[in-house]
């Protein structure tokens, strides 16, 4: 693929970003129902962090189609937007969101150099994911005030979460794309 | 107002109080973007904010209730509500023909950027009806397929693949060029008002969160 | 007078061996139509495509040869000046527009042309008139019908007016009646001195207004324009319209009862209170003007769009048939083919049939003919997408033909496939009939169908009738 962002690019970029938009819509729904379940024993955000995953996916998947700086960002935001002109539940805080994810995989590959699409960047990315989105609930939602067995908990299973259904999976769909020979 | 410039003004009232601790704050905004969509907005829709909310609101409520911090829980449910009720001003009057149209105008975004972006989201109905075909065509050939299918979003992201190159071209073929200057039908102007609205809005916003 | 000047064309995809043609050399004059007319495959799409400058930018594929217009190489133009020279209409509509309806493609267009407001505002009107298309200019383009699409596709060429304009078959979904009208509508630009280049396998109407026929040379692989004898024979072939008699219903079984059944898109109505029966264990073509709600009609009983009234399968409600049996039972072949597939590769279409049949009324050899028979033996290997508008629609009617339903809904079938193939597609549908498949055929293109259909049903006024001839 050439260096600069042509046309196709950028349709192909926020095609893949709103067909993840419409998984995080997608997500919001599941969401609700597992977090009414946890929600008498006070383990909703659970619910959360055990989904992240679903909601982080665009700026990987983004990642390691186009292999290139900026795209992990550019998809988790106009995902984000798309997702708010749909009716997504979060209001505005979805672009807030949306911005700060972007960034948190982006550094993933960052950190490589943009040299590493493999095991590495999966392993990167995930971690990038994951911390930085965990510090910023500390404080956005509130995690600072949990115990700190819960944290650690919410921790483990954002982790998995992101590692699995965030990283992983876009890894294996971009690989499946490029088996097929339709990524040139 | 001025599309980006009130997506501007709601993302800095977002981001100030993700981190700030202010209840009459919250609760201010709630209020008065409540107000906006009463005026604005049908009340299938306000409902539909509202009471879709109050799921995540419970969790967190009852969260912070066992796990945490009693003050918190209140504080964090107005936090949200604040969030969803003034995404809602913003989605209920703007479209987001609106914004890339003011981005490109205004803002200098290259047109390839608006019009890509748009050419694709016009696309949202096409994918969902293709996702929904995908579903049946393989029915017809004893493939069951559900949301859960990695092979329904493999091929929705392979038809994005074929969309994105046929869908290029077709903006071309209607004289779309790459950074070609380009005409505008409809002249967007930011006015005076539109920065005065986003300053005064602000610099209350900033007297609310530090002198309450 | 200006010319457009093809020499040596030569073309080669990306990732293939050979040339797709070579040494294309023709001349288009300005104030002339000229008609492409060659099997499918042979590659009209992409020689247009080349004019028009999409590849090989888009392709990646090696272009050889020179394209002028008036003298001057059309690759020492500025992009833009080239699109505006010329202009392509796509064999498939829907992937020709980025914005929500035909009103705000035409701003788009004209905004892309740098034009005012008053002159947006005068050029959409006059294109809009002379297309008729007043009343879809703000329906989303995501609710128009096949016809319709075209149509205003059409009307947004129109308003460009740049001086060359490429059609790809225009009038693939569109009815007789608006055939002929934009037909005329073509003589008239054609007598302003454009030159149009266009491509269509139904040569019909064409008599006075086609100049020159360009037909495939398969020896050298390459296009060659006929002598105007030749021209005269070949378009005089499609010029006797022969009607058929076909059967009216008795009282043989029905595989759908309809009763009191109603039916509407948004706030259009399509039928209205229409009780009929429709025949088991025959093809019955249904036919109408577009927009009456054909593809509606196909939604309908296959459970996808909501009716009022009954509707029984097999003496059954279609609401008591679980989703999962019933797909067992009937098929759909789709308007638009790429909602077909489901797999990457040919090959691996044709053996996910092979393997979830349903009934097994091809064995292995067989299969192996049709391939052949349908040319899709040299495709095998190919990603589908790369396939032309012909092989895959005859693709995807082997594909489904292979599963083995008992009721078999076709929705423009034999859309941008060519005579002879036309042919092969009914010798296979006879065959899956004589096995006990119920057929239904929503065609515009009637020509060469005499030896299938045997009932004739023509939706027109909102209601369902049995025709005698067709
Ligand atoms: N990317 C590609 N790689 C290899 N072969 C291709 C590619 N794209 C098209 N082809 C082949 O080139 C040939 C010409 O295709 P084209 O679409 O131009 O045919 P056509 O004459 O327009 O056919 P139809 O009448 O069916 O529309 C076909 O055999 C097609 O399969
Ligand atoms: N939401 C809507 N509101 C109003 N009209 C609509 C809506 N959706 C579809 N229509 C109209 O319903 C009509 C039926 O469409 P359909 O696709 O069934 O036509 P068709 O008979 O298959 O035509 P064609 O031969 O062109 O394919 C069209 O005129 C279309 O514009
Ligand atoms: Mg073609
Ligand atoms: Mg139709």
């Amino acid at each position: 693929m050439k260096n600069t962002w042509t046309l196709r690019n950028i349709i192909l970029l926020t095609l893949i970003s709103i067909i993840c938009g419409v998984i995080f819509f997608a997500a919001g729904f599941l969401y609700n129902a597992v977090s009414l379940l946890l929600t008498p024993w006070g383990l909703a955000p659970f619910a959360n962090d055990a989904l992240l995953g679903l909601w982080v996916l665009a700026a990987p998947l983004a990642g390691f189609i186009f292999k290139r700086a900026g795209a992990p960002v550019l998809a988790s935001v106009i995902g984000s937007i798309v997702e708010m002109f749909l009716g997504g539940q979060w209001g505005i805080s979805t672009i807030i969101s949306g911005i700060e994810q972007g960034i948190a995989s982006e550094l993933g590959f960052t950190i490589t150099g943009y040299k590493h699409f493999d095991k590495l960047a999966v392993i990167t990315t995930t971690l990038s994911t994951t911390i930085i989105t965990f510090i910023w609930d500390l404080f956005r939602s509130g995690y600072n005030q949990y115990a700190p067995s819960l944290l650690v908990m919410l921790f483990i299973v954002r982790l998995l979460s992101i590692f699995i259904l965030g990283v992983l999976l876009p890894k294996l769909v971009a690989n499946m794309l490029e088996k097929s020979r339709v990524i040139k | 107002m001025n599309p980006v410039l009130k997506m501007l003004m709601i993302l800095i009232i977002a981001l100030e109080i993700s981190f700030t601790l202010s209840l009459t704050l919250n609760v201010v905004i709630i209020i008065v973007s409540l107000g906006y969509l009463l005026l604005h907005a049908r009340l299938t829709r306000i409902m539909y904010l509202v009471t879709i909310t109050i799921i995540p609101a419970l969790g967190i409520y009852f969260a912070q209730r066992i796990h945490g911090n009693y003050t918190y829980a209140i504080l964090l449910v107005s936090r949200l509500y604040a969030f969803v009720t003034l995404g809602g001003t913003y989605t209920c009057t703007t479209s987001i023909e609106d914004l890339s149209a003011s981005l490109e105008q205004n803002f200098h975004l290259p047109a390839k950027f608006a019009y890509g972006v748009m050419g694709a989201f016009h696309l949202v109905d096409t994918i969902k009806r293709e996702v929904k075909n995908i579903k049946l065509a393989a029915a017809m050939r004893n493939v069951h397929l559900t949301y859960l299918s990695p092979t329904l979003y493999f091929k929705a992201i392979l038809s994005a693949m074929n969309w994105s190159t046929l869908l290029a071209q077709g903006m071309n073929s209607h004289l779309f060029v790459e950074n070609n200057p380009r005409s505008h039908y409809q002249k967007i102007v930011i006015h005076y008002s539109d920065y005065a609205i986003l300053l005064i809005t602000l610099l209350l916003v900033q007297i609310i969160l530090f002198k309450f | 007078m200006s010319t457009l000047q093809l020499t040596n064309i030569t073309y080669q995809f990306a990732e293939t061996t050979q040339a797709i043609f070579k040494d294309i050399n023709l001349t288009f004059p300005s104030g002339e139509m000229s008609l492409i007319h060659s099997p499918s495959g042979s590659g009209k799409s992409t020689l247009l495509k080349i004019i028009a400058g999409f590849y090989p930018e888009y392709d990646h594929g090696t272009l050889h040869g020179n394209i002028n217009f008036n003298q001057q190489d059309l690759s020492t133009y500025e992009e833009f000046e080239r699109r505006k020279l010329i202009t392509m209409m796509f064999q498939n509509p829907s992937q020709q527009f980025c914005m929500a309806n035909a009103y705000e493609e035409f701003i788009f267009t004209l905004e892309n042309l740098q034009l005012s407001h008053d002159e947006i505002n005068e050029r959409m009107q006059k294109a809009v008139t002379i297309t008729k298309i007043a009343s879809l200019l703000h329906q989303s383009f995501t609710t128009l019908s096949g016809g319709e699409k075209q149509r205003v596709a059409l009307a947004i060429i129109i308003a460009i007016d740049s001086p060359v304009i490429l059609l790809d078959e225009p009038f693939a979904n569109v009815d007789a009646a608006t055939r002929k009208q934009l037909i005329s509508l073509l003589m008239t630009l054609k007598q302003q001195g454009k030159i149009i280049i266009g491509v269509d396998h139904d040569l019909s109407d064409y008599q006075s207004l086609c100049d020159q026929l360009i037909q495939w040379d398969s020896k050298k692989k390459t296009f060659v324009s006929c002598s105007s004898q030749q021209k005269q024979t070949t378009i005089a072939k499609y010029n006797q319209v022969a009607t058929k008699h076909c059967k009216m219903p008795d009282n043989s079984s029905a595989s759908y009862q309809l009763k009191n059944f109603s039916l509407a898109n948004g706030d259009k109505e399509l039928l209205n209170n229409c009780s009929i029966n429709l025949m088991d264990h025959a093809t019955t073509l249904i036919s109408g003007a577009n927009g009456c709600g054909k593809s509606t009609l196909f939604n309908a009983l296959l459970k996808q769009h909501s009716f009022s009234g009954e509707v029984k399968y097999q003496n059954r409600p279609l609401n008591k048939w679980r989703h999962r049996k019933y797909f067992q039972q009937v098929g759909l072949i789709f308007q638009d083919t790429n909602q077909q597939f489901i797999k990457i590769t040919v090959k691996d279409e044709i053996d996910l049939s092979k393997k979830h049949a349903f009934n097994d009324w091809f064995n292995e050899d067989k299969i192996n003919q049709w391939i052949d028979k349908l040319g899709l033996y040299p495709l095998l290997d190919r990603i589908i997408y790369t396939l032309s508008q012909g092989q895959k629609r005859r693709l995807q009617i082997l594909v489904m033909a292979i599963m083995g339903h008992p009721v078999l809904l076709l929705d423009e079938p034999f859309a941008g496939i060519n005579q002879d193939y036309i042919k092969v597609v009914v010798d296979l549908l006879n065959f899956t009939k004589q096995h006990g498949q119920t057929q239904f055929i929503i065609s515009h293109q009637t020509r060469g169908l005499g030896d299938l259909i045997d009932y004739h049903l023509a939706f027109d006024h909102q209601q369902l009738s049995y025709q005698e001839v067709f």
